[in-house]
């Protein structure tokens, strides 16, 4: 579940003045650094997934663009709105007939995140848009009250009936054996590709 | 708030220029260039892109701006973060962060809180909790230094070891003078007089002779020289 400054460091391949840097830029949450007693004193760890995943999307973008820029992607702000329906529907992401249960004049990046999670779940597993609409209903009030980071979307299913869960991203749970996990989405990652992916279409909007 | 002040002295604004001298309280704000020189409180944080500070000066809140320059004694309640920041005098930060792209200090910092830039660079003395960095350079060497004697070796706190910090961590770290429980870096060179704890390494680690360290770990190429440092 951990991983150790040190550990981070091989595994990523990146030094202790960049990953310092990109704390101080905000590309990496402070509370993120999670401090422990250990036999040698105390030692910095992370949540591995966590870190790894955050690493991963740096590294990708860095080349791209500044780390103020990257910062801003990141730190996704889930009540800025910055996108019409026409934009919205050129992603590739988005099914316009899901997206069309949700009507907005502007939409917010969690928003659209949400909306692409349920065109692919409607897409891969021929769900009715009936019930994607339910879903989409039940799960958007308590998705936009919660802030992304580090919270998973977890689509099940019983009797062809469909539920979303909203729970932190290193909580563990048991379901009732009579629920199916259809999808697991990290709210946060999917927010950030979405932001990074469609940067020039959110500006424009 | 911007310009209010009270005291005795004088506030000249220029444009987007300040300029405090004198004794005063004043209650910050943004400017583009701000020299504050005599006895002066901010009760606000300023903003600015270039920050002098002289004679001696008190903060309650935060410090921000592009350049800084403290050449008195500035007593900080809030954070700092600069991108380029030249320490002349002695800052003493009452435990937030002092964060910059890089850090040149030829007179004091004192802290009980982190600091944290690219590039650390100093042949003055620091006192700190946590450096953290790309390059950590502290060569607390006293000979030939002023700055009033490094502030009378930092307040005489020991006859050599005028640096103190708990946890050292960067890419590169070269010290000398300095006392450290823990030190974690991929190239490190341990000068004179250093007495180190805890000493983590994944490159090329040096160390002087006449520097002691209790524990030594990691994957390193371990050279011992005595004419490093």
């Amino acid at each position: 579940m951990y991983i150790s400054k040190k550990e981070l460091l091989e595994v990523t391949g990146i030094s202790y003045g960049q990953l310092y840097r990109w704390k101080r830029e905000h590309l990496i949450p402070e509370e993120w650094f999670i401090k422990q007693s250990s036999y040698t004193g105390q030692e910095t760890v992370f949540l591995r997934e966590q870190i790894l995943r955050r690493i991963k999307l740096i590294m990708e973008m860095k080349d791209n663009y500044s780390l103020e820029q990257i910062a801003d992607m990141l730190n996704a702000n889930p009540d800025k709105k910055e996108l019409d329906f026409e934009h919205l529907c050129t992603m590739e992401e988005i099914d316009p007939d899901v997206a069309a249960f949700l009507k907005r004049d502007i939409y917010s990046y969690v928003e659209a995140a949400l909306i692409a999670i349920l065109s692919k779940v409607h897409q891969k597993y021929e769900i009715e848009l009936e019930k994607i609409q339910e879903l989409l209903t039940g799960i958007l009030e308590n998705m936009e009250s919660l802030p992304p980071a580090d919270n998973r979307l977890i689509i099940i299913e019983a009797e062809q009936k469909y539920f979303g869960i909203i729970t932190g991203e290193n909580t563990s749970f048991t379901l009732d054996n009579r629920l199916n996990i259809v999808e697991s989405f990290n709210i946060e990652y999917l927010v950030s590709n979405i932001k990074f992916k469609y940067k020039d279409i959110f500006q424009e909007a | 708030m911007r310009n209010k002040y009270s005291g005795v002295g004088s506030f000249k604004v220029d444009g987007e220029n300040a300029r405090l001298d004198g004794m005063n309280t004043f209650a910050g704000g943004e400017y583009d260039e701000i020299t504050i020189e005599g006895v002066n409180t901010v009760t606000g944080s300023i903003k600015a892109n270039r920050l002098i500070l002289k004679g001696v000066f008190t903060a309650k809140e935060k410090l921000e701006s592009n350049y800084i320059e403290v050449e008195g004694v500035a007593t900080i309640s809030g954070p700092i973060r600069a991108h380029e920041a030249d320490v002349k005098g002695v800052v003493y930060l009452k435990g937030e962060k002092f964060e910059a792209d890089s850090i040149n200090c030829k007179g004091v910092i004192s802290t009980k809180g982190e600091i944290s830039a690219d590039t650390v660079l100093a042949d003055g003395c620091i006192s700190a909790e946590e450096i953290y960095g790309d390059v950590v350079k502290i060569y607390s060497d006293m000979r030939g230094k002023s700055v009033i004697k490094k502030v009378k070796s930092f307040l005489e706190r020991d006859k050599d070891n005028v640096s103190e910090v708990k946890l050292i961590e960067a890419t590169t770290i070269e010290l000398v003078n300095v006392t450290a429980d823990v030190v974690n870096g991929h190239d490190i060179i341990i000068g004179e007089n250093c007495r180190i704890n805890k000493l983590d390494c994944d490159g090329t680690l040096r160390v002087h002779s006449s520097s002691t360290i209790n524990s030594v770990t990691g994957n390193h190429t371990y050279v011992v020289d005595n004419h490093t440092l």
